[in-house]
């Protein structure tokens, strides 16, 4: 359960950094981002979305797939060289015609260059990873001998980079690692085994390095070594006796030290291993603040935007007024508000005062109803919007004049264009002119 | 379960209520935005989330544009059953035929209302207070909803008075200043704390989005500071043999260094842009000195280096150009016998890493071409000073953005001696095929970033 959800998350935070890679070198083909998550689902699902949906558009799905199965068969292979090895190692050891084998010998051949490994991988653990760049290059440049084409080179630049980035190089490499030696130490045990119950050996305990003294003491603490599983390996002067039992009893405290100390300490420091990986991949985010990631970011944390009530206004006849064709008088308004008339320029015009309340027009129009104006002329602040309701005023004035100019105040304002636009709407049925205030309003 | 807050944005037409919500949104494509009345037309809505929880629904209505008839019209439906029951009165106009003719845009608002938790208000402080927005407020006050005014447009010495005092006339004290333009995060908590003011019973979700819209304003400085800082590293780190002696080779290879370089960085400006929601070809950025994706001037132009401050040195070789020099103090050239064995002989992995590349050129007789300081200057004070603007920057308006490209930041002596630094980490650059990626380069990177946050908060 636990290990398919950390396959399943590695290969997410694989397949994102596959279009993230690809994107980096060939630009984005399509910017658009499906919605194949929920709104509601988090960045990392969404980015994830995006990431499989690209993944096909880009053509790098089956890539990727092949990448997969790539570095599947190099592990199996790998491993397949382990058996091979283990294989070997054990007709090392059992290379004596004789069938008589020196124990320290053995003991060396089967976990010393193990051990000795694995105090290099241990020292190695600890150190900064400085120099994983290297052996990352090295397996980068393997795998492509698997696949060469140019998306490949992606797929398999992105496994790489999710190892590095994510800091998982190094464990997913020890796991390797440890699981290779088991193996390889496996096949030995299993093929010495076959070999100890098939046939007869003999052991001898003698070295030209160590002396007698000593040589007992280490016997005696290897034999000790294991007397938490009650095998114990025979004294040294028994074994030199050659009793058949006493051989019998070596050979299986060899397989034993081989098991316990070989493959046990290797499938343990595997299984720790893989379960550091395994929590740390499952603690793992996608690094949104990587280039060519950070800038989706605020495209998928947008909302979509849904319309609630759609605008079903039905077109009004607003130019119904009639204008008369005649009139007295010259008359001055303002729109909505009062504003500094422009100097020199309406004199002698009558002014009527402000316009922005239906009793203003009713005021208005209590004043011209008789007899309508010549001209009026309407002050209109362009810094305001029009609106219905300003336009609605505005209208009601052209039954009360045979000709109305509306006197943009400045040509600066915020709504002049839109006010120059609503009313060329009335001028074509209409007696109005737009006249635009070149100076300033308060001259 | 927690129903989220229905926030509805009202007020007249044309004064900025799609924009507004397009910043708090950080959305430039939400609804429709001109100086054309009547513009939106439609209910809109969208939603502000906190992780994966929604916690505001946000509606776009239409303006309300004729409100001294509706108001008028409303009078007409007063009765003693209305007189105090605002929330009856408004049913009883959306049930009407004018609510479908004359009104339709209106009803539309008042539908709205009725059906929401909380109304912005959004003023034009540039306009005067006049008859028909206090006519416009007593319509929605019939609601019987929380009401908080939105002070829009507020330029430098706006006198916002006479607004104040209108709302406070009509019981409203709650007014909170938001220009849609340059609205800060600060604005947005303010905006955020008279909400929970208003609907105390979302206290905790409202909150929930405060942190989580701070996080984001972190999470997009963080990224754009992310990006510079990848931008300069890899500038700073790449590195190009070339034949000294032959000067078409010299010229070609000085060209092409540049183009790589300016590429990166219009990929690195673009990518900011991005960070911060916007996107290239926008009527926004059309006052910047960018022309499709591009920045007007390029990296290595000495009149650009000038704008921001930076001095032009003695950075000219081989084609009158600056900025691509050649690593003379410690490239092919001049790299000594006892250089080169020690890294050869005594230096460990990580040292022969950092001279393999001189190591090559000194072999094949080629000298290293580098990107001079000016240039990283150059490029660290200009994005920095767009980031630095798009960090203050509304997502509403249709204004575009200013960038004044002066010399107002200063690079601390710090940050430059780590920038000088780069020159010995060639395999640091991802430009010309490097991987470009290790422990040391991810540490370096987090120390530019916290020197970039720190160059900006001096200012």
């Amino acid at each position: 359960m636990g290990y398919s959800l950390c396959k399943r998350k590695f290969l997410q935070l694989w397949q994102v950094e596959t279009v993230r890679c690809y994107e980096r070198g060939e630009g984005v083909a399509d910017p658009s981002l499906p919605e194949s998550a929920s709104p509601a689902a988090s960045i990392d699902a969404r980015l994830q979305g995006r990431a499989l949906h690209l993944l096909t558009t880009y053509g790098l799905d089956s890539n990727l797939q092949r990448s997969i199965q790539n570095i599947k068969g190099v592990v199996f292979l790998l491993l397949g060289l382990a058996t091979l090895l283990g294989i070997g190692l054990a007709q090392v050891v059992n290379n004596s015609a004789t069938r008589e084998l020196s124990l320290p010998w053995v003991l060396f051949a089967l976990l010393g260059v193990h051990l000795l490994l694995y105090i290099v991988w241990a020292a190695l653990y600890g150190m900064k990873a400085q120099g994983t760049g290297w052996f990352a290059g090295v397996m980068q440049r393997g795998m492509l001998l698997f696949n060469k084409n140019a998306k490949a080179q992606y797929c398999l630049q992105a496994f790489v980079h999710t190892l590095r980035h994510y800091r998982l190089g190094k464990l997913l490499f020890s796991v390797f690692t440890h699981m290779y030696w088991f193996m390889l130490l496996l096949t030995a045990a299993g093929t010495l085994g076959a070999l100890f119950l098939f046939q007869r050996y003999t052991f001898t305990w003698e070295t030209t390095v160590l002396d007698q003294a000593t040589m007992e003491q280490l016997a005696h603490l290897l034999g000790a070594s294991l007397a938490w599983l009650g095998g114990a390996l025979p004294k040294v002067t028994e074994l030199q006796a050659g009793q058949v039992d006493t051989q019998v009893q070596v050979g299986r405290w060899l397989i034993t030290m081989v098991l316990v100390y070989g493959c046990g300490l290797r499938l343990v420091s595997a299984g720790v291993c893989a379960l550091v990986l395994m929590r740390r991949i499952n603690k793992l985010e996608i690094d949104k603040q990587q280039p060519g990631l950070s800038h989706l970011v605020p495209l998928l944390m947008r909302s979509q935007t849904r319309t609630i009530d759609k605008d079903g206004a039905l077109p009004q006849d607003t130019n119904s007024q009639i204008q008369p064709h005649t009139g007295k008088g010259n008359y001055l308004v303002h729109l909505e508000h009062e504003q500094p008339i422009p100097y020199g320029l309406f004199a002698e015009y009558q002014v009527l005062g402000v316009l922005a309340s239906l009793s203003d027009v009713e005021r208005v129009q209590q004043t011209l109803q008789k007899r309508p104006a010549a001209h009026i002329v309407l002050l209109i602040d362009t810094q305001l919007t029009p609106d219905r309701g300003n336009l609605r005023l505005i209208r009601s004035l052209l039954p009360l004049a045979a000709q109305l100019d509306c006197f943009l105040m400045t040509h600066e304002g915020h709504f002049t264009p839109s006010w120059q636009a609503a009313i060329n709407d009335m001028k074509a049925v209409h007696r109005v002119r737009v006249r635009i205030n070149k100076e300033q309003p308060n001259v | 379960m927690f129903n989220p807050v229905r926030v509805s944005v009202v007020g007249h037409t044309n004064t900025g209520k799609t924009s507004f919500l397009r910043t708090l949104l950080k959305d430039p494509h939400f609804g429709e935005v001109s100086s054309t009345p009547s513009t939106t037309r439609d209910v809109l809505m969208a939603e502000l989330r906190a992780q994966h929880e929604t916690i505001v629904q946000l509606f776009d209505t239409p303006g309300l544009e004729d409100s001294q008839a509706l108001y008028e019209h409303l009078q007409g439906y007063m009765d003693d059953r209305h007189k105090h029951n605002g929330p009856a009165l408004l049913e009883l106009f959306l049930n009407a035929p004018e609510a479908k003719a004359t009104f339709e845009q209106e009803a539309k608002v008042i539908r709205q209302l009725l059906n929401t938790d909380i109304a912005l208000f959004v003023i034009d402080t540039r306009t005067p207070v006049l008859e028909k927005y206090l006519d416009e407020l007593a319509i929605l006050r019939l609601a019987a909803k929380p009401i908080i005014p939105v002070l829009n447009f507020l330029d430098a010495g706006r006198d916002l008075q006479p607004w104040q005092e209108a709302l406070a006339r009509v019981n409203l004290h709650n007014s909170v200043l938001f220009d849609t333009q340059s609205s800060s995060l600060a604005d947005e908590n303010r905006l955020l704390e008279q909400c929970i003011a208003a609907m105390p019973m979302a206290r905790e979700p409202l909150l929930r989005l405060q942190q989580a819209r701070e996080q984001e304003q972190a999470f997009k400085q963080s990224a754009a500071f992310q990006l510079l800082a990848e931008l300069l590293v890899n500038v700073g780190a790449f590195q190009i043999a070339v034949d000294a002696d032959n000067e078409i080779d010299l010229i070609e290879a000085q060209s092409a260094f540049k183009n790589t370089v300016i590429q990166a960085e219009n990929q690195c400006l673009q990518d900011i842009l991005g960070v911060f929601g916007f996107d290239l070809g926008d009527a926004r950025l059309q006052q910047l000195p960018i022309t499709e994706g591009s920045w007007q001037q390029h990296s290595f132009n000495a009149d650009a280096w000038k704008k921001l401050g930076v001095e032009a040195g003695t950075g000219v070789v081989a084609g009158g150009t600056v900025g691509a020099g050649i690593d003379i103090l410690t490239g092919g050239l001049s790299l000594g016998a006892g250089t080169v064995l020690g890294a050869m002989v005594g230096g460990l992995y990580q040292g022969s890493k950092k001279f393999s590349k001189k190591l090559q050129a000194k072999f094949t007789g080629k000298v290293l071409m580098q990107a001079e300081s000016q240039v990283l200057d150059m490029l660290l004070k200009r994005q920095l000073l767009l980031i630095r603007a798009l960090l203050h920057r509304g997502h509403a308006a249709i204004e575009p953005l200013q960038l004044e490209l002066d010399n107002s930041l200063v690079i601390s002596t710090d940050l430059r001696t780590k920038l000088r630094s780069l020159s010995q980490q060639p395999s640091w650059s991802q430009l010309g095929g490097g991987r470009g990626h290790s422990h040391d380069r991810a540490g370096f990177i987090k120390e530019v970033k916290v020197a970039l946050d720190r160059m900006l908060s001096a200012k």
